[in-house]
């Protein structure tokens, strides 16, 4: 679903490259962890992966197209197939939840019988059914996060991707949050979570991806956030 | 995207950016005023011109019933064998005669109908006050003095004249005005522009999380930008409209109100009327028209990439 050959990201010439030679694999329907500190290259991969930014070097393939190529009016289609969750929601605050939902929709000219049936679904999914009315100020933290992910979701995307999205949550919030990213996993969605979140990643025992300084340091199919139970291979795969 | 939604969300982006869009109306109302004005001074240039001006240099204009001031129409209405004579003497000037042209009562008045649409005069002009004319291209139009000092004062003349003289100074006043007017519309017209790009930015900036949500789902560059190039059109649009009103009043009750109040003189001229503004309005419609889609195009390819 998501493939990277030997990407290097460098934003300036000078400085030392934000992905440094990244080779690895997600496959169709997976659940990873991306880890590691500040400044390690989660977020970069990220934006490449949505091809907000375009690698310096080496390939990106997502659901089986090659970014380097992709023409810039095929950018919309290719952001159409992947929801993304950032840590800091992004919400629109003029707008209610459901509204917040439904724009999602209405600006890729969806029906509205679609959207009178997709968005309620869809908050339904997230736990937040009967909320819709609500403004997102008058919304918790974790609620909050919720209609950002029903946002991320309701077009059915083949992929999701979350960037900490647990950054701003209590522990508890949090390990809900990730129950949900676990459940849209169950429907189909590939899901990658980049997070130094470190009780969520021990708890769930799922595939981790660490980086550290742009270098990708460990890939392994179950583990948890600190335990470098095996070495990455260059082809991405497990030891 | 559904037009409802897209309608509302322009109506409520315009809601929320009222300063910005009442800078863009009141700017390119300006500009498009100015730019109107100049070409209203053209149309005046055109009108007072008549039928005649860029034809002929002299006019020989022949007794009327009506015209007993003159001596040698003492006889009343120039006859047909005076008009003959006439005829003839011109024609004996060749080479320096290049053309004549003739003129009936009759000629005149309609052409004078059209010339002067705009004045309260034309009611009071009885058809029999218009004379008969020769109108007369020169070959070498320095020489005008030699016809005048030929057929002034010959009997069935009423008068011999130059109309290029009487409205020179007119048009090189109209002339500046015009220059001028157009002038400013540039200075103004460059304004709107870099007052269009500034707001775009502006409010771009204000929805930029808005913005981000639709690029990042996946919404198309038209999707986006379109919102941001239908209100501009709209600020511009209701400018170039206002603009139009001005030009309007400016016309009613400057130009034509200075005829009514009748300090003489306006009559010797014909002026531009109502009718000059609305031939004038649908161009100024469409100049605002392209102003905003262009500006607005190229404004968010440069600052709003998808």
């Amino acid at each position: 679903m998501i493939r990277l050959d030997a990407v290097t990201m460098r934003y300036d010439e000078q400085g030392a490259p934000a992905l440094d030679d990244v080779t690895l694999q997600v496959e169709r329907g997976e659940f990873g962890f991306v880890v590691g500190a500040s400044g390690s290259g989660k977020s970069t991969l990220m934006r490449l992966v949505i091809h907000e930014k375009v690698a310096t070097s080496g390939s990106v393939l997502v659901a089986g197209q090659d970014l380097r190529a992709l023409p810039e009016r095929k950018v919309p289609a290719l952001r159409r197939g992947i929801g993304v969750v950032f840590q800091d929601f992004r919400l629109l605050e003029n707008k209610t939840v459901h509204q917040n939902v439904a724009f999602v929709l209405q600006v890729l000219g969806k029906r509205r019988h679609h959207i009178k049936q997709m968005v309620p679904e869809t908050l339904d999914l997230v736990g937040l059914d009967g909320k819709g009315d609500r403004m997102p100020h008058e919304l918790s933290g974790g609620e909050q996060q919720r209609v950002a992910i029903a946002r991320a979701v309701v077009k059915k995307p083949a992929i999701l991707l979350a960037d900490e999205p647990t950054g701003n949550l209590d522990p508890e919030t949090s390990a809900e949050i990730v129950r949900l990213l676990e459940r849209i996993n169950k429907t189909g969605t590939t899901v990658l979570v980049a997070t130094h979140d470190h009780s969520i990643v021990d708890r769930l025992q799922r595939r981790v991806i660490e980086l550290e300084n742009g270098k990708l340091v460990r890939d392994e199919a179950v583990g948890g956030y600190g335990a470098r139970t095996s070495r990455v291979t260059t082809t991405g795969g497990v030891d | 995207m559904r037009l409802q939604f897209m309608l509302s969300e322009i109506v409520h982006g315009l809601r929320r950016n009222v300063a910005m869009v009442v800078s863009v109306v009141l700017v390119s109302m300006v500009s498009l005023f100015f730019l109107g004005s100049g070409l209203l001074a053209h149309r005046q240039v055109d009108t007072a011109k008549g039928y005649w001006y860029d034809k002929v240099q002299v006019s020989i204009f022949l007794c009327t019933a009506q015209s007993t001031d003159a001596p040698s129409c003492a006889d009343g209405a120039v006859s047909a064998g005076q008009r003959d004579q006439i005829r003839s003497d011109l024609a004996s000037l060749e080479p320096l005669v290049d053309r004549i042209y003739y003129e009936s009562s009759d000629q005149a008045y309609t052409r004078f109908q059209d010339q002067f649409r705009n004045s309260p005069y034309l009611g009071s002009v009885d058809r029999a006050a218009m004379p008969e004319s020769f109108r007369v291209k020169l070959s070498d139009p320095t020489r005008f003095g030699e016809i005048v000092s030929a057929f002034d004062g010959a009997p069935g003349v009423e008068a011999v004249s130059d109309q290029r003289k009487v409205l020179d100074t007119f048009f090189n006043l109209l002339n500046v005005l015009s220059i001028g007017s157009v002038a400013l519309a540039v200075v103004m017209l460059v304004c709107s522009i870099l007052l269009i790009t500034t707001t775009i930015r502006q409010v771009a900036f204000s929805r930029r999380r808005q913005v981000g949500i639709m690029r990042l789902v996946g919404a198309s560059a038209t999707v986006i930008h379109l919102p941001f190039v239908v209100e501009t059109v709209i600020a511009t649009m209701i400018g170039a409209v206002l603009a139009i009103g001005l030009l309007w009043a400016m016309v009613h009750y400057g130009v034509s109100g200075l005829l009514e109040n009748g300090s003489g003189g306006g009559g010797l001229i014909s002026l531009v009327g109502e009718a000059d503004v609305w031939a004038i309005a649908p161009w100024l419609l469409v100049g605002a028209f392209v102003l905003a889609v262009v500006t607005s195009f190229v404004t968010l390819r440069r600052y709003l990439r998808v």
